[in-house]
């Protein structure tokens, strides 16, 4: 043992007047580290929350209607900004935990088996209690151009005018209760006559709808609508109205057309019909 | 017979006896490193007895890592004790203070090559005796290559010299430090089945090398 270094070292710690580190600065450090894993693990569990609910209520019992196979239903319905958002959060979480202060002795995979549990499972909470919905909700009240909430992409699943679907926002002008004007998420503005429709009734303070009818006129968006169900999503995340999922059943829509008591007009009655034929084929 | 003392018997002792020991006789108490931590962060001059212990051990350690002249080795550890020094509050007693004290000296030889650009061939420094560690214990590497080592004891060192330095920091420390996997998951911050399977890998990646040296 060299007593020089020795000596050198205990003189300069007392020239320099070297101390060690303060504790609670040591603390502090230790406890600061955990700030990021924490938050990356909470904004985690409320997007997974976020993708629950809108994988959820995607509108699969519609998915014959709006889709030809459940694959492609299942591709266009999943959340993709969102589970890329999960999934940097979980590197996030993995990469905090890693760094504090015991951290490095865990286990690769308990560390990210365990991340993924718990945002998965305090992401079921935030979707059970309706924080989810109003995650959703909100971010679509606050940027409207940027992001389209649940309620949104069901209208743009829906809306397909060509296949006799509408659907869309009602405007605060619309007409009377007999005739509404929806704005469709491209931004056209339809007048559609609910006057006969199947549904009518259950509207209620629905902001949004969907429509299954007829142009009466194409160059004005003149619609006539056969059947008209909101597509609004309360709190409690169960959707309203999947009357609409008959369309899909050609023994219901042949029902329907040959029942006087839905009282429908003749170009409804032929629309269901023409629609169970094609369903038959 | 051992007693517990409490810090102010340590100081006495210190500054009586000039050891760190205490006691006379039959009567030997050995302090340990946490207590001497304890002291020293209240009073330097109880510093003195972690250098006396550990100087040696990290001397051969520095002296392995690199090919560096005498000098920078003492340059070197005195950094080392200094970090240490100024950093002992954050000591975890759940791990060993020599564990701690090597993670310091291993960081800080890994900031010395960077600042001093040393190539990757010059980061091992061993002597036959050091290597003769390799063949030793349960998971020692096998005769044939203790046989390769008989006949060209260099090709060893130029064989660990090539190996990728993840591997070779646990070779190091398993063999030439004779620290467990505890304290090498210390050392090196990983997880002790991260050491494992780093030193499993790296006696197979070192007998490849040594194949392949060999068959040329």
């Amino acid at each position: 043992m060299n007593p020089n270094i020795r000596n050198n070292i205990i003189q300069r710690i007392k020239q320099d007047e070297l101390a060690p580190e303060k504790r609670w600065r040591v603390v502090m450090r230790r406890l600061l580290i955990w700030v990021p894993a924490l938050l990356s693990l909470i904004v985690g569990s409320l997007a997974t929350g976020v993708i629950l609910f809108r994988i959820l209520h995607a509108g699969w019992e519609l998915q014959s209607v709006t889709h030809d196979t459940y694959g492609a239903f299942f591709f266009d319905i999943l959340p993709y900004a969102w589970i890329i958002l999960v999934i940097i959060l979980v590197i996030t979480t993995h990469w905090a935990l890693r760094r504090t202060h015991r951290g490095y002795r865990w286990k690769e995979s308990l560390i990210v088996l365990s991340t993924l549990i718990l945002t998965t499972l305090i992401g079921i909470i935030v979707y059970q209690t309706g924080i989810a919905y109003t995650i959703d909700k909100e971010l679509e009240n606050r940027a409207r151009e940027q992001y389209n909430s649940m309620r949104s992409n069901l209208a743009i699943d829906w809306h397909n005018p060509s296949d006799n679907r509408f659907a869309g926002e009602i405007s605060v002008d619309s007409i009377n209760q007999d005739n509404l004007n929806t704005i469709s998420q491209d931004g056209q503005v339809w007048k559609i006559d609910i006057s006969n429709a199947l549904g009518r009734d259950e509207i209620g303070d629905a902001r949004h709808v969907r429509v299954f009818g007829s142009y009466t006129d194409p160059a004005t968006r003149d619609v006539e609508a056969c059947i008209v169900v909101p597509i609004d999503i309360d709190t409690t995340n169960k959707e309203e109205g999947n009357m609409m999922a008959m369309l899909s059943n050609s023994d219901m829509l042949m029902a329907m057309a040959e029942d006087d008591r839905y009282s429908l007009s003749r170009s409804c009655n032929k629309l269901l019909y023409d629609r169970a034929m094609i369903i038959q084929e | 017979m051992r007693r517990a003392y409490s810090i102010m018997n340590i100081v006495h002792a210190f500054l009586n006896l000039d050891t760190n020991e205490t006691g006379n006789g039959d009567d030997i108490v050995i302090l340990s490193d946490e207590d001497i931590v304890a002291a020293s962060i209240t009073n330097p001059d109880h510093y003195s007895i972690l250098i006396d212990r550990y100087t040696a051990p990290l001397s051969r350690y520095v002296r392995r890592r690199a090919s560096v002249s005498q000098e920078d080795v003492d340059d070197i550890l005195q950094d080392v004790f200094i970090k240490a020094y100024t950093h002992l509050t954050s000591f975890d007693p759940r791990m060993k203070f020599s564990s701690w004290l090597y993670r310091i000296a291993h960081n800080h030889i890994i900031s010395w090559y960077r600042r001093h650009e040393v190539r990757h061939r010059d980061r091992i420094m061993l002597d036959d005796h050091d290597a003769l560690k390799l063949f030793s214990g349960d998971d020692g590497l096998g005769p044939d290559v203790q046989a390769i080592f008989n006949d060209d004891a260099q090709m060893i060192h130029a064989a660990l010299a090539e190996l990728p330095d993840q591997y070779r920091d646990v070779m190091m420390l398993r063999f030439f430090e004779g620290l467990d996997y505890d304290s090498m998951s210390d050392v090196l911050k990983i997880p002790p089945g991260t050491v494992a399977t780093r030193l499993n890998r790296g006696k197979k990646k070192l007998q490849k090398i040594i194949d392949g040296m060999h068959h040329v």
